[in-house]
């Protein structure tokens, strides 16, 4: 089983990956610009604020020797103690938070990726199999004016034009489906019902669609690219040669050769996500891991922006690994001839 | 060969049209293929073999076109039966009407029809009988078997895929016949090779494997495009012993294009030579081999190592072949021809026959009997009454 072996490696070699991102990360963290400590206590002008100060560097392991100060910080990464949020909200776990803010976010990069699969890929794959037509060009014109729209800007005239959709579009966005307000952190405590979902959905919509728009306008161009590749390669040609039917050429043969190429594109993209959800969310007010990212960097938090960027490290490998997964499944080339 | 023909191709014409000009990658060939014998085309690249075949199975795509008045007959009676009965609408007797399935020698009328002698025009028949010729009638077997086989399905899936489509077979039975497919191309281990991907298989097995594919669906006659030019001699040789025992086994009628002329020596019966989307010359193969006609067909046969004795430099027909853009008003040849005269230049050369048998050739040359003008006089007045 050469395909196992290769899945196996490919996680066995994501732990040097982690590994490493921790350690840049404890190097930020103790040699960067930022003294941690002074970040959380301000003035150290008084003789108690020097004590306080002396105190918080030895709560924050600083005053320990630099080696076993980094052999704490990555056993507490490692099991997941990711420690307190010393400014931002004093006290509080980091994993707590992550409880809290996390899943807003989880919900916006959900949708902000299946937007584009569901509508940029068939888009895509239409206009691939229809090259050349009146409506390949519009598809295909529509994804590069998709694409080339920057998030902020786009976050802010959906804002604009939804906040005033009664005057502009002829009807009212808040009042549409569910009740709900252009901008705000979605309610996800009533998911399992059908109008919690539809309102927590409609929610964090426009920012789903900002957030996944580059990614739209690039899936689409590389599904009509795919798909136009494999029309024309000699196995489509045999097959149709052969008598395949026209349907069973492209569920079957097309669009899984096609998907080869689309994985590694979803995958990255899914990504920029994470990281593109700070802006995002901040113009939408959403309250997510992005405005949480955003506002303990704004604020010195050192030990709340660490954690993350940790969480941020660990969810991007799980994606590479994800991705590895989905490259097994669907090209059995994948693995083979690998020691 | 007085035999009946099982596919028949009258006067094909593909063309590409393009913004500037219009390729003429097949004018007006014509030969045919009888039932359980093979057909070689021979000649070098972009002289319209593969187009040729391709426009057989209506697998030329745009901007390409085969010509309305092209015909490609297919004349397997089961298949004219069942077609007739399907359309009868469509149904002429002895060439006369406009349909596009033709009967000679049969009885009785609409879907109770019986058809005894005939044949179906696959260039006037809608697209849904094309493609129901595809595969179950004439399959195809192309050059570069590792790229004909999608790679990411086992090779299992693929030919029970095929059953499934053509004899409605599914499920054990489908594999258990996929393995009886591979074991008749020569595939060892059957069983175990259907759970493997093409990556798995060697060159050779590939293109059994892609033979194999190709019947699957039991089909009447086999298209073969260079199906050996990619692999090494050894294994080619294997290849065409095993196309030479289906044939015997399974009577099969082979078109196999090549510009080997070692391999046309080896498995057909009768060559077409093909230059700039024209037939140049037909013969059986022990006439083109004894004593070729057309000034091509000799550059061709010279250039090969062994046949000319013992010399230093092998002959060669220098240039290379021009691309036809415009209606053959004189001999394609000419410009590299070693024997071309001022005629040449202005007449187009007319199918004239050169010997025993079927042999003809297209060259002002011949008939030799006759005089020069006597000769060109003959291929202008062919011409005129063709156009």
């Amino acid at each position: 089983m050469s395909r196992l072996r290769y899945f196996l490696r490919r996680l066995v070699l994501s732990i040097p990956v982690l590994y490493f991102g921790a350690t840049l990360t404890f190097v930020i963290f103790r040699f960067g610009p930022i003294d941690p400590a002074a970040a959380i206590v301000g003035e150290t002008a008084t003789e108690a604020s020097q004590a306080e100060y002396l105190r918080v560097r030895e709560q924050l392991g600083l005053e320990q020797p630099v080696f076993e100060h980094y052999r704490k910080f990555m056993v507490d990464f490692f099991t997941f103690d990711l420690g307190q949020s010393w400014v931002l909200a004093p006290g509080t776990d980091v994993v707590d938070l992550l409880v809290i803010y996390g899943p807003r976010t989880m919900w916006i990069v959900l949708w902000a990726v299946l937007i584009p699969i569901f509508v940029g890929i068939p888009l895509g794959v239409y206009a691939g199999l229809h090259s050349n037509t009146f409506t390949d060009y519009l598809i295909s014109m529509f994804g590069i004016i998709w694409r080339a729209m920057p998030n902020f800007w786009l976050a802010i005239i959906l804002l604009a034009v939804l906040s005033q959709s009664d005057a502009l579009l002829g009807f009212d966005w808040n009042s549409f489906l569910a009740d709900t307000s252009v901008t705000g952190t979605p309610d996800l405590s009533n998911l399992t019902s059908v109008d919690g979902f539809i309102a927590a959905t409609k929610k964090v919509l426009p920012a789903a669609v900002v957030l996944g728009s580059a990614s739209m306008g690039s899936e689409l161009r590389i599904a009509r690219t795919a798909v136009l590749e494999t029309i024309n390669s000699s196995y489509v040609e045999t097959a149709k040669a052969n008598g395949v039917s026209r349907r069973s050429l492209v569920w079957k043969h097309i669009l899984r050769n096609a998907l080869v190429p689309l994985v590694p594109t979803i995958t990255n993209e899914a990504f920029l996500l994470i990281g593109g959800s700070v802006i995002v969310e901040v113009v939408f007010g959403i309250n997510g891991l992005g405005w949480l990212f955003f506002q303990s960097a704004q604020n010195g938090d050192l030990p709340l922006v660490t954690a993350l960027v940790f969480v941020f490290i660990v969810v991007v490998v799980l994606m590479n690994i994800i991705q590895d997964l989905l490259y097994l499944l669907i090209d059995p080339r994948v693995g083979y001839g690998g020691r | 060969m007085s035999e009946e023909p099982l596919l028949s191709v009258e006067n094909l014409r593909t063309t590409f049209t393009t913004d500037q000009e219009q390729i003429r990658a097949v004018d007006g060939v014509s030969f045919s293929v009888p039932s359980r014998q093979t057909l070689g085309v021979v000649g070098e690249s972009g002289s319209g073999k593969s187009v040729t075949a391709r426009s057989i199975l209506g697998l030329v795509d745009a901007p390409g076109e085969v010509h309305p008045d092209s015909e490609i007959r297919y004349h397997d009676p089961t298949f004219v039966q069942q077609i007739a009965r399907k359309y009868p609408d469509q149904v002429q007797w002895d060439d006369d009407g406009d349909g596009f399935v033709t009967v000679e020698a049969g009885s009785g009328e609409g879907d109770s029809v019986t058809v005894e002698r005939g044949s179906v025009d696959l260039v006037a028949a809608p697209d849904t009988v094309v493609r129901s010729v595809r595969g179950s009638e004439i399959a195809m077997v192309f050059q570069d078997a590792l790229s004909s086989l999608n790679p990411v399905y086992t090779v299992g899936n693929q030919i029970r895929e095929l059953l499934g489509i053509h004899q409605g077979v599914t499920g054990s039975e489908a594999t258990e016949r996929a393995a009886e497919l591979l074991e008749s191309v020569g595939i060892p281990d059957p069983k175990r090779r259907l759970d493997e991907y093409p990556h798995q298989f060697s060159g050779g097995m590939q293109q059994r494997a892609v033979i194999a594919l190709a019947l699957a669906c039991d089909p009447s006659v086999l298209l073969c495009d260079e199906p050996t030019t990619a692999l090494d001699v050894t294994i080619q040789a294997q290849i065409l012993e095993l196309l030479e025992r289906l044939q015997r086994e399974r009577g099969l009628s082979i078109v196999f294009i090549t510009h080997d002329m070692g391999v046309i020596a080896q498995v057909a019966d009768s060559v077409a030579v093909m230059y700039a989307g024209e037939i140049v010359e037909r013969a059986s193969v022990s006439r083109l081999f004894d004593d070729p006609k057309h000034p091509y067909a000799r550059g061709l046969l010279q250039s090969i190592p062994g046949l000319t004795g013992d010399v230093d430099r092998l002959p060669t027909i220098d240039g290379s072949v021009p691309t036809p853009n415009e209606p053959a008003t004189y001999c394609r040849y000419a410009p590299r021809c070693p024997k071309a005269f001022e005629e040449c230049e202005t007449i187009h050369p007319e199918h004239v026959s050169v010997g025993e048998g079927d042999h003809t050739a297209a060259c002002l040359l011949y008939p030799e009997s006759a005089g020069l003008a006597e000769r060109l006089d003959r291929h202008h007045d062919t011409e005129e009454t063709h156009e």
